[in-house]
């Protein structure tokens, strides 16, 4: 279930070249498309807009550092037409209370719809279920326990088995913390050279193997978060080749960068999962492209300045992401080569929407108009000073990118553009 | 030299050489400079230490700097003010160095982005310590006259140790070659790509000109981590004792040392150990590079001593 600001639906018209190269003319009536003519040419690109299945909103507990109403308007500005926050709130949305109240802030301040995570632990401890039903039927969108993993296997197994009741999903946070320890880099030559504690590749990749042998055996589905490892993919593969129903996402800074980039000690290079090999960068790439990961999410997860000024050992995880995740991808995937346009399209879009059960947004007369219009050659530096979040903890500080997104319509208005 | 001294990858072969011949002069000249006179030097020291903190000090006043020392504890630090703050408040004394210590890798990064001052890193995290690798390689080449083709030895505790990772790029820097030595979960994966051989197995010791002996980090072992079952069979299999060197084979350590743990008192003691050595080559080099740093419109040593 999503949230939005109560109140109006737009009407307007947005010109465009559609996927296929046709360019067409969208009239948008009280929020809903109304009519899908032929038009001259355009050098914009219409497409529908973007979902993202990983947001912190950071609310409750952290409000300097994000709100509903800041983060969903750093998503309209992403292009994006709904997003998901993660539960791993202060407090934890662990009670029917706590969501209900995020709801209802949500209707006053949410630009952009905003579907709401319950954890899937009381308190994100790891040891008792929250009464998943109730929070399903209050409007949980998934259940998660993101920033840590489900550490005992026998819990994952009751979350997976009892959560059929809920019909959502469960989206994982796969880490095995006994082999992850306090890692800070990636486990290889850069992590060695850096003196930086080690975090495995298997760290992920043992959790991956785990909760799909969990939902086989259940035969439950499920959604695994920030993949970063190859290794995990090639688990994933594995097992969607063998019948068990499991969705991925991956990150833009997973799909657009290495351990190498954390040399220069930026905090801003610092999460959890961390940047991998160039193996496992590609193995990325090409499972975005073949569909094993069928969904792109930001991880927005925005810090404080001063907690993010810090020496790398001592910053928190997290970067921000929601306004560079479409200009990321386009220059370092779809420029050179490595994506196309389309794919990139339809992973940022129906991809996640499908992952998460979510409505998929569509170009189609008598739709709710969910729409970006994207300028594919705009070049743009991305600067602290243009940025909706709250937060400017992003990779791409004084990064030169290509491809803007120049309007977006979310759920028949026009927020951004 | 670059404005700062954060790693040995700031470092080229020439830098080192100036600086170790610098050092050689300032070692047999007892002579004060006025390099730095009138000029303020930080010794911020979040971690302990002994050899570094009271080297750098003497160094700085060799150069006629005035200096302020800070440790964390009876600082701000321990109301909580941030390593920006404190650098910004210290700042403001308009310092003409500040050295370094402290237990995150980055943190001397951090510090020479928030002043003016060069900056000089004297050890962060597990990550870097350049001018304790410099130091090694200047007791080196005063022990042997060279640097190249030298093949040390380096056992221990390779994981957790910033001395190593610096020591190892130092000696490739000057055409050293060497191999690191250890139990297999001390060994950190992939630190081959230093341009450095491995080996589980103290036999691997034997050819090599010296054997350098790494701190069993006690501090740093996570309880319960298991890098070794026990101090005990550390000893047994990997201590570096007198029936596993080679007559006339060197040794050194970067200290402070656990006796009768990495390093039989033996060895320690003998003629063969460069440990005093370092500690005097400590002085010398620390005082170069402050030099070095500040001086590049200032006479060199070569000219003043």
């Amino acid at each position: 279930m999503l949230f939005v600001r109560n109140g109006y639906s737009d009407s307007l018209t947005l010109e465009g070249r559609l996927q296929g190269g046709r360019c067409v003319s969208v009239t948008v009536q009280n929020g809903f498309v109304a009519r899908i003519e032929p038009a001259g040419s355009s050098r914009a690109v219409l497409a529908p807009a973007f979902v993202d299945p990983h947001v912190h909103l950071r609310t409750p507990g952290r409000e300097d550092e994000e709100t509903i109403g800041s983060g969903t308007a750093a998503a309209a500005a992403g292009g994006y037409c709904a997003i998901l926050a993660m539960p791993n709130t202060e407090p934890v949305v662990d009670s029917a209370e706590v969501l209900r109240s995020l709801a209802a802030s949500a209707r006053e301040e949410a630009l952009v719809p905003v579907g709401f995570m319950a954890s899937i632990s009381k308190g994100l401890a790891g040891d008792e279920l929250t009464e998943m039903a109730e929070l399903a039927d209050a409007g949980a969108a998934a259940f998660s326990d993101d920033g840590r993993p489900v550490v005992s296997a026998g819990m994952m197994r009751r979350a997976l088995q009892y959560g059929a009741v809920t019909g959502r999903k469960l989206a994982l946070h796969c880490e095995e913390p006994t082999l992850s320890q306090d890692g800070q880099a990636h486990e290889g030559a850069v992590a060695a050279e850096l003196g930086l504690a080690p975090y495995p590749s298997v760290a992920e990749s043992a959790m991956v193997e785990r909760d799909l042998s969990l939902a086989a055996y259940e035969g439950r589905p499920l959604h695994l978060m920030h993949l970063s490892a190859r290794e995990s993919v090639e688990a994933l593969r594995a097992a969607q080749a063998r019948g068990v129903e499991a969705s991925a996402e991956v990150t833009p800074h997973h799909l657009c960068l290495t351990d190498e980039a954390v040399r220069g000690l930026d905090p801003n290079l610092k999460m959890n999962p961390p940047l991998r090999a160039e193996e496992d960068r590609r193995a990325l790439v090409d499972a975005l492209r073949d569909g094993t990961i069928a969904c792109v999410a930001t991880d927005h997860a925005p810090h404080s300045r001063e907690e993010k000024e810090a020496p790398f050992e001592g910053a928190p995880f997290g970067v921000t992401g929601l306004e560079t995740a479409f200009a990321a991808l386009h220059t370092h995937l779809v420029e050179p080569g490595l994506l196309s346009l389309e794919t990139l399209l339809e992973r940022m879009s129906a991809g996640p929407a499908r992952a998460l059960g979510l409505p998929e947004p569509r170009i189609e007369v008598g739709a709710r108009a969910n729409l970006v219009l994207l300028d594919l050659e705009q070049e743009w530096t991305v600067t602290e000073d243009r940025f909706r979040s709250r937060s400017a903890n992003s990779w791409l500080l004084g990064a030169r990118l290509r491809g803007r997104v120049v309007t977006t319509v979310a759920d028949g208005r026009r927020v951004h553009g | 030299m670059k404005r700062h001294l954060l790693s040995v990858a700031d470092l080229t072969r020439d830098d080192v050489e100036r600086l170790l011949d610098a050092a050689t002069i300032l070692e047999t000249s007892g002579e004060k400079l006025e390099t730095l006179k009138g000029r303020l030097v930080l010794n911020l020291f979040f971690e302990a230490s002994t050899r570094t903190s009271s080297s750098f000090e003497l160094a700085a006043k060799r150069l006629s700097a005035d200096t302020l020392s800070l440790k964390a504890s009876g600082s701000s630090v321990e109301k909580g003010e941030s390593l920006k703050d404190t650098i910004l408040t210290l700042g403001a004394y308009d310092p003409a160095l500040v050295v370094i210590r402290h237990p995150q890798a980055g943190a001397p990064a951090l510090v020479a982005a928030h002043c003016d001052a060069h900056v000089v890193n004297a050890g962060d995290g597990k990550h870097q310590h350049p001018t304790q690798a410099l130091l090694d390689l200047h007791t080196l080449r005063g022990a042997f006259g060279r640097l190249e083709g030298l093949h040390v030895a380096i056992v221990g505790d390779v994981l957790h140790s910033r001395v190593a990772r610096s020591l190892i790029q130092a000696l490739r820097l000057v055409g050293a070659h060497v191999t690191v030595v250890g139990p297999p979960p001390l060994l950190p994966r992939g630190i081959e790509a230093l341009g450095c051989e491995t080996s589980t197995e103290m036999d691997a010791i034997g050819d090599a000109d010296v054997v350098y002996v790494l701190r069993m980090q006690r501090e740093r072992m996570l309880a319960g981590a298991n890098y070794v079952p026990s101090l005990r069979e550390y000893t047994a299999r990997w201590g570096v004792t007198p029936e596993r060197l080679r007559p006339g084979q060197k040794v050194m350590h970067p200290g402070p040392m656990n006796r009768g743990v990495e390093l039989d008192p033996r060895v320690a003691d003998s003629p063969d150990s460069l440990v005093v050595a370092q500690v005097r080559s400590g002085l010398a080099v620390r005082t170069a590079i402050l030099h070095d740093l500040v001086a590049a419109a200032a006479p060199a040593i070569r000219a003043v001593a």
